[in-house]
């Protein structure tokens, strides 16, 4: 295997993954590939410190930080989770229903999703989405965010918490 | 709400609901749940609406990363300095032992094979053969004994894998039950021991 072949069957295994949490980081948007971009030059530059075994953990702990560097320079605290690329994602996911007005209802409940993670603070809104959408251990994101495994639960636990209370708040407003 | 002597439960059902969700919860506390939840309409709605939260959340889009993402990043490592590149797969490769066991162990297995198989005592008469002389019995021995070293530092999983393709290979057949004991009991005991001491006491072996 040369170096070269290696690393791209690795970028290969993971590059989707580190995409997609930029993106619910910072918005699927030019700062997201810029930051995926990087977290695939530092992998390369960091082979050789880096075992296999926590390859998972050590790029969403490096990609989260990227993306926490980033916002913190741009002075902002949350990503952007609008925007047409965002939009049309959403759409996508709602057309695979039968019923279109119920597909609707679901598509605007999970724009006020995305809303409630975005007004989220750190660590619930990063244990929230390496939990729920890159779909890692209690374990792993433990190690990810250097917290201790009973702290991961608890945070999560409010975490999910706080996302139904401003779901029920909308739901009773009367948005969907 | 319930009635009020079950007030209480309604936070603690709040409490278990992704618990409940995630299949958490033990049969009594699922029927505790159920039970209150049929009776309380506001525990009802919140059940149904963290359902639908989960629900959403799982079907949240996937970004895909685009090609140009990793041609800008594969751009970028080529100006590394080759010294820079040389060694980076190292520690993601398999064990720099890897082939060299494998070669060692065969080696091994076959001379012990080999010295069982001619020790053995054949039930037929058999022309007369020529036993192995002490050297090479020794050889052998030595051969094996690196084998299991070898087998003992790469890890009992290795040598269980190591073990496996000899005896599909058709190998060792016919001592298979004492290969296996051999790489159960020996592997870890030679692990011990140390690769250097052995090759300290035997410089012509391996």
């Amino acid at each position: 295997m040369t170096v070269e072949k290696g690393f791209r069957d690795l970028v290969e295994m993971h590059r989707h993954r580190i995409f997609n949490l930029c993106c619910y980081y910072l918005g699927p948007s030019q700062d997201a590939e810029d930051v995926a971009q990087e977290v695939l030059v530092r992998l390369w530059r960091n082979l050789d410190r880096v075992d296999e075994k926590a390859l998972s953990v050590w790029l969403a702990r490096v990609t989260r930080n990227l993306c926490l560097d980033l916002l913190r320079k741009k002075k902002r605290d949350r990503g952007i989770f609008s925007g047409d690329g965002f939009e049309a994602a959403c759409e996508g996911v709602a057309n695979g229903r039968d019923d279109p007005r119920a597909a609707l209802e679901e598509r605007d409940l999970r724009r006020q999703i995305l809303l409630a993670m975005q007004g989220m603070e750190e660590p619930y809104r990063g244990i929230l989405i390496l939990r729920e959408i890159q779909e890692m251990s209690y374990g792993e994101i433990g190690e990810a965010l250097g917290l201790p495994l009973n702290t991961v639960r608890v945070y999560l636990h409010r975490a999910r918490k706080r996302l139904r209370d401003e779901i029920r708040e909308k739901v009773t407003d009367g948005e969907f | 709400m319930v009635s009020s002597e079950d007030t209480t439960t309604c936070s603690w059902v709040e409490d278990s609901l992704d618990d409940y969700l995630g299949g958490d919860l033990g049969p009594e506390e699922v029927t505790r749940f159920e039970d209150h939840v049929l009776a309380c309409s506001s525990c009802e709605e919140e059940l149904s609406l963290a359902r639908r939260v989960v629900q959403n959340l799982g079907e949240l889009p996937r970004f895909r990363c685009p090609e140009g993402v990793v041609e800008r990043a594969f751009k970028q490592v080529r100006r590394d300095r080759p010294e820079d590149v040389r060694d980076r797969f190292a520690p993601l490769r398999a064990p720099r032992f890897a082939s060299r066991w494998r070669l060692a162990a065969a080696l091994g297995l076959a001379a012990l094979v080999a010295v069982v198989v001619s020790l053995r005592e054949s039930p037929e008469p058999q022309p007369p053969r020529q036993l192995p002389s002490e050297e090479e019995v020794a050889l052998a021995v030595h051969q094996v004994e690196y084998a299991m070293l070898v087998l003992g530092e790469t890890g009992y999983r290795s040598a269980k894998v190591a073990g496996q393709e000899a005896i599909e290979s058709g190998l060792i057949r016919p001592i298979e039950g004492v290969v296996r004991t051999l790489l159960k009991s020996e592997a870890l005991r030679f692990k011990k021991q140390g690769k250097n001491q052995h090759a300290k006491e035997n410089p012509k072996c391996g």
